[in-house]
């Protein structure tokens, strides 16, 4: 295994790759009572069409999601009572280009583990578990349907990515999922679930060469059918413009407003770099938009935002955008505001170098305090498209970075883009 | 550690190796009255945004950044018939910040924050009080938007009444909330600094005499104060009380609460511990396996406990037109348990479940805070082991023995239109 140390923080990371392709991390913990263990897969929403043996199968909205529901169901068990009996808590999620399975224990760690990679690599559907799996997931569609901020969300994806699969819910419609066959689950499971497109990150109380160890067995113990060709077909569709402006009326108290931009023309290739910019292209967006800028005080005194106000700066695959809203009685006006905000320069700003400084030790000191977090140390490793980097790293990271490499980041990110506006009115 | 620092404020010092931060926790503790609530929580509110030094929020959330990006928070809420202002700060440990103190600095931050508010005559700064009030009102109007916690909210009252401040959100009455004037808000705020019960926790990597040394810093006065019990029992009542209610929702929301003979400050309450976990608790749990999971009618479906009122609740998001089937099998599940129907090995599997959460909640300070609160408040110290071990005596008996004691109390339901 390879050791990667972190004297400041007292911490080692070690790190191997498996002879049938799975990436191991483990990240020991003393004195901690539970372990944490996350399998992730590069296969999310956003999937959505591939060719297995030159067969273009065209992969309906939401079946991400609903493989990741799905696999815990097996003929003669359930994943998440075996995890239970053990005394494990597991869970799993989808992103729009991950699917992820955990358990956290504080018992048993070598069974669960295996429960973890078995359940995960070894898939069972049934046409009646299909069945059944579309109306749990349809009231669940329906429970989000019934967020408004979920809606406020997914509509300002919606105009930053019309037509396009990352704009598409991530559970898929009522219509979507009822397309999905116990056929497809397998042919989806054999390509994205293969060991080589997938990566464990086990981090706690916890021997690492034992459970390098345990690993290895339960690995070697199985047989992969890798005897198929795929690609991912290049996107051959027209990218239709940004959608600039929309609004639609829900029942809301007050009205809220979103704003987005997506720009990933100066996105790094995978690797250290791409977490370098992001976290960089984060800082410039903390001076301008976050509760401690001069910016975001004028605005709150004018009664423009409130605390509901946010921002998020988000990275799928080769995709980047920002993001930025909340409940306003004013919507014109914030987006008036904000959209003023966003075109200035940032040296324009009074006191940039102080403000800079201080932005770097609040991110700094906001990681260190993520460090006590298992899930947080595990859940924020991106594997390769931010080059295997920890969260240790980037506390360091942020200690390196420039307020140069900041002005640069925001010029290049802001630089002729659209911005768009999507606002939800009261009824 | 845990020491009295004046009459009617404690100390506890948790020193923790395991921990990058030091978390400081602080709670201002009243037994309070239903119209106390919405001006006390305004005051947190109020708080949390400015101080005499600090006077505007940029200087205010500079002052953190400082502090390398403290996480500093005010929360207002219930622990039965008490009522907590408490506020929260976590600092990097001094050894990740070249030398600085940030444990003193946290602490002159929060002795500024609560003890120097910007204020002018008898009232806080009056622009301050009018925003504040103003996003305070906005925050519960939109309270309705979340329909999951407004269903709560209303099964709530529907069980306790409106008489007492069980039956009302922590922020109180909407109509108090609307009425209160900067003086009136302001005399809560010198009620509760002069008058209320100060907890005072600290965990991390640290020295506990070179910590009680620097929690003389706050500049509180003893007080007198005595929190009586926590605990109320309400009786069971003879007839359920029902409440119905259309929306433009297209999930429903049938949210139900049972009477549970057990509080927290007595044995029965591991047993009903387990009990709610194995009923619905837990993702192993009986409503989860079969209204979630085997009916397919709900994607959640959960039962949480309130030990210190002696009740226990049942939430479910549902189509609405499977109202009366859900309430079918979620009887039949109480009455499985009342008649023993469930496996010894069920049963370990639930406190499996119980013990390594409670195992987990060790790896955290705030757990650990929760925790040497709650001990101070309740005159007792559960120590790790003596938790496990209560929790491991609790036999397949017990649980049958309560669940035919736990009585419905009230529903409320959501429905679409």
């Amino acid at each position: 295994m390879d050791k990667k140390e972190y004297q400041r923080f007292d911490e080692e990371l070690f790190s191997t790759t498996l002879a049938n392709g799975l990436k191991v991390n483990i990240l020991p913990k003393k004195g901690f009572h539970k372990t944490y263990a996350i399998l992730t897969t590069n296969f999310g929403s956003m999937d959505q069409e591939f060719l297995l043996n030159d067969e273009k199968i065209e992969v309906p909205a939401g079946t991400a999601h609903f493989l990741e529901h799905k696999l815990f169901e097996k003929a003669d068990y359930d994943a998440f009572e075996l995890f239970t009996n053990n005394g494990a808590d597991s869970n799993a999620f989808t992103s729009y280009s991950k699917t992820s399975y955990l358990f956290s224990a504080t018992e048993n760690l070598k069974d669960n583990l295996n429960i973890l990679l078995d359940f995960v690599q070894n898939p069972y559907f049934s046409k009646k578990s299909v069945d059944k799996e579309q109306g749990i997931i349809g009231q669940e569609i329906q429970m989000y349907n019934d967020d408004v901020d979920w809606q406020l969300y997914m509509g300002i994806l919606n105009n930053l990515y019309p037509s396009q699969p990352i704009s598409t819910d991530i559970a898929g419609t009522v219509d979507s999922i009822a397309k999905i066959t116990p056929e497809l689950l397998y042919k989806v499971h054999k390509v994205f679930y293969r060991p080589s497109n997938m990566n464990i990150f086990v981090t706690g109380n916890l021997d690492q060469n034992q459970v390098l160890k345990w690993i290895e067995e339960n690995q070697n113990a199985k047989t992969f059918d890798t005897d198929f060709s795929f690609t991912i077909p290049e996107e051959t569709r027209v990218v239709p413009p940004v959608i600039e402006e929309k609004e639609v009326s829900l029942d809301v108290e007050r009205p809220k407003l979103m704003i987005g931009i997506n720009n990933a023309k100066n996105l790094p290739a995978p690797g250290p770099d791409r977490l370098k910019y992001i976290i960089t292209l984060d800082l410039a967006l903390y001076l301008i938009l976050s509760s401690s800028s001069k910016m975001y005080l004028k605005l709150y005194d004018q009664g423009l935002l409130d605390d509901t106000f946010g921002y998020d700066l988000n990275s799928e695959r080769e995709n980047l955008f920002l993001t930025m809203g909340g409940d306003t009685e004013v919507p014109e006006e914030l987006a008036a505001s904000l959209k003023e905000i966003l075109a200035k320069d940032l040296v324009q700003l009074p006191h940039l170098d102080e403000d800079f400084e201080l932005a770097k030790k609040e991110m700094y000191g906001r990681s260190i305090t993520r460090m006590n977090s298992l899930e947080a140390i595990a859940n924020s490793f991106e594997g390769e498209s931010y080059g295997n980097t920890t969260i240790f790293d980037e506390a360091l990271i942020y200690q390196d970075i420039t307020l140069d490499d900041v002005l640069d980041a925001y010029r290049n990110f802001i630089k002729d883009t659209t911005v768009s506006t999507f606002k939800i009115n009261s009824k | 550690m845990d020491v009295q620092i004046k009459p009617g404020i404690q100390a506890l010092v948790l020193p923790d190796r395991r921990f990058k931060t030091v978390r400081i926790d602080l709670h201002f503790l009243k037994h309070a009255a239903i119209k106390d609530l919405a001006a006390r929580s305004l005051v947190a509110n109020i708080l949390e945004t400015s101080t005499q030094k600090y006077n505007n929020q940029v200087k205010f959330t500079h002052a953190l950044s400082e502090m390398f990006g403290a996480s500093f928070g005010v929360g207002a809420g219930k622990k039965g018939n008490t009522h907590d202002v408490g506020f929260s700060i976590i600092v990097a440990n001094d050894k990740y910040v070249q030398g600085q103190s940030l444990i003193r600095t946290a602490i002159d931050f929060l002795n500024e924050v609560i003890m120097h508010p910007l204020r002018e005559n008898n009232g806080f700064d009056d622009e301050t009080f009018m925003r504040q009030k103003q996003n305070m009102i906005n925050y519960v109007k939109s309270s309705i938007e979340d329909k999951q916690y407004w269903s709560a909210q209303q099964l709530r009252s529907l069980t306790f009444g409106t008489k007492v401040i069980q039956g009302v959100p922590g922020y109180g009455l909407i109509e108090d909330l609307e009425g209160l004037q900067n003086e009136d808000v302001y005399r809560a705020y010198l009620d509760m600094i002069e008058n209320d019960l100060i907890h005072i926790s600290v965990s991390g990597d640290v020295d506990s005499d070179a910590v009680l040394q620097d929690l003389s810093r706050f500049e509180f006065t003893k007080r007198n104060i005595n929190l009586g019990t926590l605990i109320t029992n309400f009786a069971v009542l003879d007839h359920e009380l029902k409440r119905v209610e259309h929306q433009d929702v297209k999930q429903a929301r049938l949210n139900l609460s049972y009477n549970i003979p057990a509080f927290i400050t007595s044995d029965d309450s591991f047993t009903a511990i387990v009990f709610n976990s194995l009923f619905g608790g837990s993702p192993q749990s009986k409503l989860f396996v079969n209204v979630r999971e085997k009916a397919s009618l709900a994607y959640y479906a959960s039962s949480s406990l309130d030990l210190y009122d002696g009740i226990l609740n049942v939430q479910t998001g549902i189509n609405g037109m499977n109202h009366d089937q859900t309430v079918e099998i979620i009887n039949r599940q109480l009455e499985d348990i009342q008649n023993g129907d469930f496996a010894e090995l069920e049963l370990n599997n639930i406190k499996k479940g119980l013990r390594s959460d409670y195992l987990a909640g060790m790896d955290q300070q705030r757990t650990a805070h929760r925790r040497g609160l709650n001990d101070y408040l309740l005159h007792r110290h559960v120590s790790a082991e003596q938790w496990l071990e209560k929790l491991d005596e609790v036999t397949k008996q017990n649980i049958e023995e309560m669940a035919r004691r736990v009585k419905v109390r009230a529903e409320f339901f959501l429905n679409g239109d």
